[in-house]
């Protein structure tokens, strides 16, 4: 839940009571986490906790902007033993939680396009190794990756599972209270770019009548590119001249034709024109603002002059003195989530960060129950995306398990594997298996 | 002073005279007509953006594209990239032409040329094993490029790969176009093969930009046909852009293992 002052409606609102109240939700979202507890999403959700962070209001602002980084990296900290961190609500420090999210919150895997040691080599082409090159993050058209749960995330339905996109790889398991579970892989991806080409063939034909028939085609495409020519044609009021001329001998008039070739406007077009209205208001608020505040000025300067002989005093309110007082600083960790009734964890990885076809790689899947108590009826199942081709036989698992392939429809297989026996708590499992690049 | 205030004073000239009640009533209704004409016009922004148009086709000039690659995609614009020319059973010779002027700069086998994006280039093909004694000059305009990892680019060329049957109908005198895309790889086909076994045949009809925007995305275009230079009266700008090329032996690296941690991250 994000619960910036921009997603609580109230732009109305000053931006001081915004920040309150927005404090005031997140308060009530990290209190509410100090206890232990599991929460409950969907029918089959993923476990959360919390590891909360506080602090009290007596502390002083600037302590406790040089303490709160080093605490929340603390929480962070004690929070990844368990798990993946999720959220971080910090209170009043917009940018403290952005970039503790970016810095923590993200399980760092291997990926093809990180920058070498030291930077590019010398004389390389490289473009911009100096902040970061080549992001498969900008360009995942070129990358192929598998894992994660893509698109329509992995759910059941009375025939059972649903969401299983090509790409998903997924685990499920019974929990110690026979809940039903459900947990995703990170998503790795291998530098493959695979390029093709479309072509059309054109010119002069023997068949004079396709070569007809291509040419009108073309000419509907112009007019239709050039959509403003037709809007100047549609206004144009000559045509409707000659329909409500008079019909010699009679007296009846085709004014009706001429409606009809003055009704077709564009609604589009209509919806345009209240655009100039829209801006007009907005300038008109601006000039309204800035004429108010030259009228403001204006009188305080004729009140200093009115009041001179009387030496005023004035005096100041600053309000944000009262909302930094207010802030909610960390300061202590209350309240953790031991390890649960077992809880699965599921990592895959692959041994290249760059393939091109025909080439194999090896994908590793790690499971690893994290909790005390055993999961029952672990089935991980990987449905590969179109590229990869599954090569017979290469699969492993450390652990006896019952192995099939389906086929996903799409060209590829999905990979099944279901444990035999229900996995003891602290145990890790490792499933390999090797796939061809197309 | 909320917005309703506000936007009973703007409106102040007309119902000056009116009571409160009133001018906050059309203040408001004022609002309300605001909203809902942003609203609309909204759909159907969105309902054209999925439509994608696409100004451009096979139809337009060469060079136009790459040109409006420049302005669009400034990242890419005039950034080298390799391309490597593939024929029908790997029998012919390909000579770019440099500078934009008539000298050949020769391709050797195993070869690329490495070119720049939003840039026109014009190439000879000759010595083909099926039209001995035929040349064709084709061009290529790069609109975006390929961004592999930090020295491995020689390793990722854009192929392309020319059909018997393409150079065919080029040599009778009709015009190939053909647009090389970066495959979406949700969408791609679960089959095996080169670039030449995985390209397909649009009708005359069709624009192929559009049709190679829908399966990924658009980084070359390559037209080949019946013309020749006119030797008599040279024709200004008949060899492309006056842009540089290089030409770089073709890399196939070993495969960077990564970083394979022995314990979960």
């Amino acid at each position: 839940m994000n619960l910036t002052p921009s997603r609580l409606a109230l732009p109305s609102l000053p931006r001081v009571a915004r920040w309150t109240l927005a404090s005031l939700a997140l308060t009530a979202s990290a209190c509410g986490s100090l206890a232990p507890r599991q929460a409950s999403l969907n029918t089959n959700p993923p476990s959360h906790t919390a590891v909360a962070a506080r602090s009290g209001a007596s502390l002083p602002a600037a302590r406790a902007q040089s303490e709160s980084p080093e605490l929340l990296s603390d929480a962070v900290a004690e929070t990844e033993e368990t798990g993946r961190v999720a959220i971080v609500p910090v209170n009043g420090r917009r940018a403290l939680v952005r970039q503790t999210l970016r810095a923590a919150s993200r399980v760092r895997l291997p990926r093809a396009g990180d920058c070498p040691a030291g930077g590019c080599p010398p004389g390389a082409p490289c473009e911009t190794c100096a902040d970061g090159c080549c992001d498969e993050d900008r360009y995942p058209d070129e990358y192929l990756c598998d894992g994660g749960d893509r698109d329509e995330p992995v759910h059941y339905d009375s025939e059972g599972m649903l969401g299983l996109d090509t790409q998903d790889t997924v685990a499920e398991f019974h929990d110690a209270e026979n809940r039903r579970r459900v947990r995703r892989t990170n998503e790795v991806c291998v530098y493959a770019p695979r390029l093709s080409s479309v072509t059309v063939i054109s010119g002069a034909l023997e068949d004079a009548l396709q070569t007809k028939a291509s040419q009108n085609q073309q000419e509907l495409q112009q007019v239709a590119v050039h959509r403003p020519d037709m809007l100047v044609v549609a206004r144009q009021r000559d045509l409707a001249d000659p329909l409500t001329s008079k019909v010699r001998g009679s007296v009846v008039l085709n004014a009706d034709q001429a409606f009809d070739v003055n009704r077709p406007l564009a609604p589009a077009f209509l919806s345009n024109e209240l655009v100039p209205i829209t801006y007009f208001d907005y300038l008109q608020v601006q000039i309204a603002k800035q004429a108010q505040e030259a009228f403001e000025a204006i009188q305080v300067q004729n009140a200093v002059v009115w009041t001179r002989v009387q030496t005023p005093i004035i005096v100041a309110k600053d309000d944000a003195v009262q909302i930094v007082e207010a802030k909610f600083k960390v300061e202590e960790l209350a309240g953790t989530d031991p390890k649960g009734p077992g809880n699965l964890r599921i990592t895959k990885l692959a041994d290249l960060k760059i393939a091109t076809q025909d080439d194999e790689i090896t994908f590793t899947i790690r499971y690893q129950n994290q909790g005390d108590s055993p999961v029952t009826e672990v089935t991980i199942v990987d449905n590969l995306t179109p590229r990869l081709e599954y090569i017979e036989g290469s699969q492993t698992n450390s652990l006896p398990s019952q192995f099939e392939t389906l086929d996903n429809g799409e060209g590829s297989k999905i990979l099944r594997w279901e444990l035999d026996e229900p996995l003891p708590g602290r145990t890790t499992g490792t499933i390999t298996f090797r796939a061809r690049v197309r | 002073m909320s917005p309703l205030d506000l936007l009973a004073r703007l409106t102040s000239p007309v119902v000056r005279n009116w009571p409160s009640c009133a001018q906050h009533g059309l203040a408001g209704a004022a609002l309300l007509v605001a909203c809902l004409s942003t609203t609309a016009a909204e759909a159907q922004s969105s309902r054209v953006s999925q439509r994608r148009h696409q100004p451009l086709s096979q139809h337009s000039a060469p060079g136009v594209a790459a040109r409006w690659a420049t302005v669009v995609n400034r990242k890419a614009a005039h950034k080298p990239q390799p391309v490597r020319v593939d024929l029908p059973d790997g029998i012919g010779q390909v000579s770019f032409f440099q500078g934009g002027t008539s000298e050949e700069l020769p391709i050797p086998e195993n070869n690329l040329a490495v070119l720049h994006v939003g840039s026109l280039y014009r190439f000879k093909i000759s010595d083909l094993a099926a039209h001995p004694g035929v040349e064709l000059y084709p061009t290529i305009e790069l609109i975006d490029k390929l961004h592999p990892p930090c020295g491995r680019e020689f390793e990722f060329p854009i192929p392309v790969a020319f059909t018997s049957e393409e150079l065919a109908e080029a040599v009778k005198g009709r015009l190939v176009t053909k647009v090389i895309y970066v495959e979406r790889p949700d969408h791609a086909m679960p089959v095996r093969g080169n670039a030449r076994d995985r390209a397909y045949l649009a009708e005359p009809n069709e624009n192929v930009l559009e049709l190679a925007q829908r399966d990924g995305r658009p980084v070359a275009i390559v037209r080949v046909g019946g013309r020749t230079p006119d030797l008599a009266r040279p024709e200004p700008g008949f060899y492309g852009d006056p842009a540089p090329i290089d030409v770089v032996p073709e890399v196939i690296g070993p495969r960077p293992a990564a970083d394979f941690p022995e314990v979960l991250p």
